[in-house]
């Protein structure tokens, strides 16, 4: 190798398995960049979601008290967030995965001068972290719902 | 049979504690009116809500038809709720953004009946409220007596024995406090067990039996 490179000063010489070790360590570094963005946004999503949850279980005790006066469980109260949850994940993930791929095909080629097709593969994955990361979210505000005292939140005006 | 043995409930705050009922024992019998009056802050709203199994007390007993209501799981006192028991709240509680019609659904769906059962019987009650033409509107959409009407409906979807009304006139003028007090007179002829608290002289006198709160402590008056 530094033969090579002695009688051919102008050039530079590197093996196919220096190529492909560096080509590797680009990979692994766009792979590490995908996954600390990815945990950051898992954050923010389970922040966000949260935020928004107990919001509207504080807009709503009222609400929740006449629902537990009324007759309604503890747990019903409970089933009611977490399903609303799940709506949200689950239509968050649809519309996530079909906006993502849609930005993805028109800005890959323009912006990275590279084609994107469509995963279809990917769509229980989406699907699966975006109703996971809405439930796990709402679980906390969905049982301080559960628990409201209807005495003090029926009186409220 | 309504029985409250030695009740008292005591709130404890940072301000201090509050004995908001205090050794109360009555017994009521099914299918009476009974009023329970008194000033502002003495206990009324705690007893009803204790009597309707909302708000357990710290010491005593309550019972209905000999059975302790806060012996039942939480579980047990809210089906005790859903099937025996009626509220009608003073700012009428309905939910904003569903119909009247859909309001008065909420305990027929938490009693499991199929939609068409609940549609018809809530339909039914609306309708003999004389709010056959208002059930597609939202709460907002109605003068205040035809919420108060929603809220009774609602309270009577699933044929309570107990109803517990918690200052159901407070929001209304005089012909609606009567139209309402005609009401109660039905059910009470009908022999449902009715628990009012009021301010209102005339339905404080409607009652078998009067009971007068004062600090927590409850007074038979009459």
């Amino acid at each position: 190798m530094s033969g090579l490179n002695q009688l051919l000063p102008a050039a530079r010489v590197v093996t196919i398995k220096q190529i492909v070790s560096t080509q590797q360590k680009t990979n692994d570094l766009m792979d590490n960049f995908a996954l600390v963005f990815l945990v950051i946004i898992v954050i923010v999503g389970v922040v966000s979601i949260a935020n928004y949850m107990s919001s509207n279980v504080y807009e709503r005790r009222k609400e929740i008290g006449t629902l537990l006066a009324v007759g309604a469980t503890p747990g019903r109260i409970l089933k009611m967030f977490v399903l609303k949850a799940f709506i949200l994940g689950f239509s968050g993930g649809v519309l996530g995965f079909l906006a993502g791929t849609g930005l993805a095909m028109v800005l890959g080629p323009r912006i990275a001068k590279v084609s994107v097709d469509p995963l279809p593969a990917m769509i229980p994955w989406a699907l699966a972290i975006a109703v996971g990361i809405s439930v796990l979210a709402s679980v906390l505000p969905a049982r301080h719902a559960a628990n409201l005292d209807p005495a003090l939140t029926t009186q409220e005006t | 049979m309504i029985k409250l043995e030695s009740v008292s409930k005591t709130y404890r705050h940072k301000e201090g504690v509050v004995h908001a009922l205090s050794d109360v024992t009555l017994s009521i019998e099914k299918g009476k009116l009974v009023t329970i009056v008194g000033p502002s802050g003495c206990g009324k709203t705690t007893l009803l809500l204790t009597i309707g199994g909302l708000v357990h007390p710290t010491t005593g007993k309550v019972s209905l038809d000999d059975k302790s209501v806060y012996d039942l799981s939480v579980k047990g006192r809210a089906e005790l709720r859903l099937k025996r028991v009626g509220f009608l709240f003073q700012t009428f509680n309905l939910i904003p953004y569903l119909t009247a019609l859909d309001n008065v659904c909420v305990p027929l769906y938490l009693a499991g009946k199929v939609i068409d059962e609940q549609r018809k019987r809530a339909r039914e009650l609306l309708e003999g409220f004389g709010l056959g033409g208002r059930l597609e509107h939202k709460p907002a959409e109605l003068s205040i007596g035809q919420q108060q009407r929603v809220a009774l409906a609602r309270t009577l979807a699933n044929d309570p024995e107990l109803v517990l009304a918690d200052e159901p006139t407070g929001n209304l003028d005089p012909a609606m406090t009567g139209e309402l007090l005609s009401t109660f007179r039905k059910l009470h002829e009908a022999g449902k067990t009715i628990v009012i608290v009021t301010h209102n002289c005339q339905l404080a006198d409607e009652g078998d039996m009067r009971l007068e709160l004062r600090e927590g402590r409850a007074a038979v008056r009459k």
